[in-house]
């Protein structure tokens, strides 16, 4: 089944990286949709279902940790898997966002086996292209 | 501490090796030699940091070399990199090679990244560089630091 992704990301060029490494690791996507932070994100899910979301943590206006609490807060947005994607990899950090229901974490930078590995522990009948 | 001093060198070096092999799909040609600037007319970006440790981070690389990692950053070719495209990489860049040395020398620790801007290279502060050759040109990284 093909997905549809949202991109978070404050970076334009990270973002394009990001949905590059997608393809690459060969998950089927119908649609990849993006914004600049949390709070533009959270205004395109009004508008639009997405079955996976990747996002940075320090964004302006809001940040990744504030975009998660605002996702698991809703009912109709709290089962989207989210996936952060951030150079702060601290280990009180990873902790603090998969205690707020992240499902996976990767530290930039990364190899695009990462984010195979990653998607198939979120999506286990998904196989690598 | 700068990077003179090889409790700071060492984790530098091995986190430019990291990014540009990773993201970039490069590695350095030589080994990394100390330098007191970057080359003229070369491109630079700051990403400051702030928590356990205060800092800064400068990353330089001149504009053949920006050309071409940005290509294959974006996996595009050369001819379609744009001056913001290019100056959006090397903030990029500046970021992931932050995270990377400040997460090898902190890794318990809470350290903010700001967003990287682009700089006039002689707005860095006084400090050594390191330069690593690339295949079409030079990348430098500057780091002042003062941690706990």
């Amino acid at each position: 089944m093909h997905k549809r992704v949202l991109i978070v990301d404050d970076s334009p060029v990270m973002r394009s990286f990001v949905r590059r490494t997608l393809m690459v690791a060969g998950l089927p996507m119908s649609e990849c949709i993006e914004a600049g932070n949390g709070q533009e994100a959270l205004c395109r899910l009004a508008g639009s279902r997405v079955d996976l979301i990747l996002t940075d943590i320090n964004m302006p206006v809001m940040d990744g940790q504030g975009f998660l609490q605002s996702l698991k807060a809703d009912p109709q947005l709290s089962g989207i898997p989210v996936v952060v994607v951030s150079t702060d990899s601290t280990q009180q950090r990873v902790g603090e966002l998969l205690g707020l229901g992240a499902s996976g974490y990767i530290r930039k930078p990364f190899p695009p086996e990462k984010m195979s590995e990653v998607l198939g522990g979120i999506f286990p009948d998904w196989q690598e292209g | 501490m700068n990077l003179s001093e090889a409790a700071l060198c060492q984790p530098a070096v091995e986190a430019a090796v990291e990014v540009l092999d990773t993201m970039f799909f490069e590695l350095p040609t030589q080994a990394p030699e100390p330098c007191e600037a970057p080359c003229a007319g070369a491109l630079c970006a700051m990403a400051r940091f702030t928590g356990t440790a205060d800092g800064t981070l400068a990353v330089s690389l001149d504009p053949p070399a920006l050309s071409r990692l940005s290509a294959s950053f974006l996996g595009t070719e050369e001819e379609e990199i744009t001056e913001s495209l290019g100056a959006n990489v090397l903030c990029e860049m500046a970021n992931m090679l932050c995270g990377a040395t400040l997460s090898r020398m902190h890794p318990d620790s809470r350290i903010v990244i700001v967003s990287p801007r682009l700089i006039p290279v002689s707005e860095v502060s006084p400090s050594p560089w390191l330069r690593f050759p690339l295949e079409c040109g030079n990348l430098a990284i500057s780091l002042t630091y003062r941690g706990l």
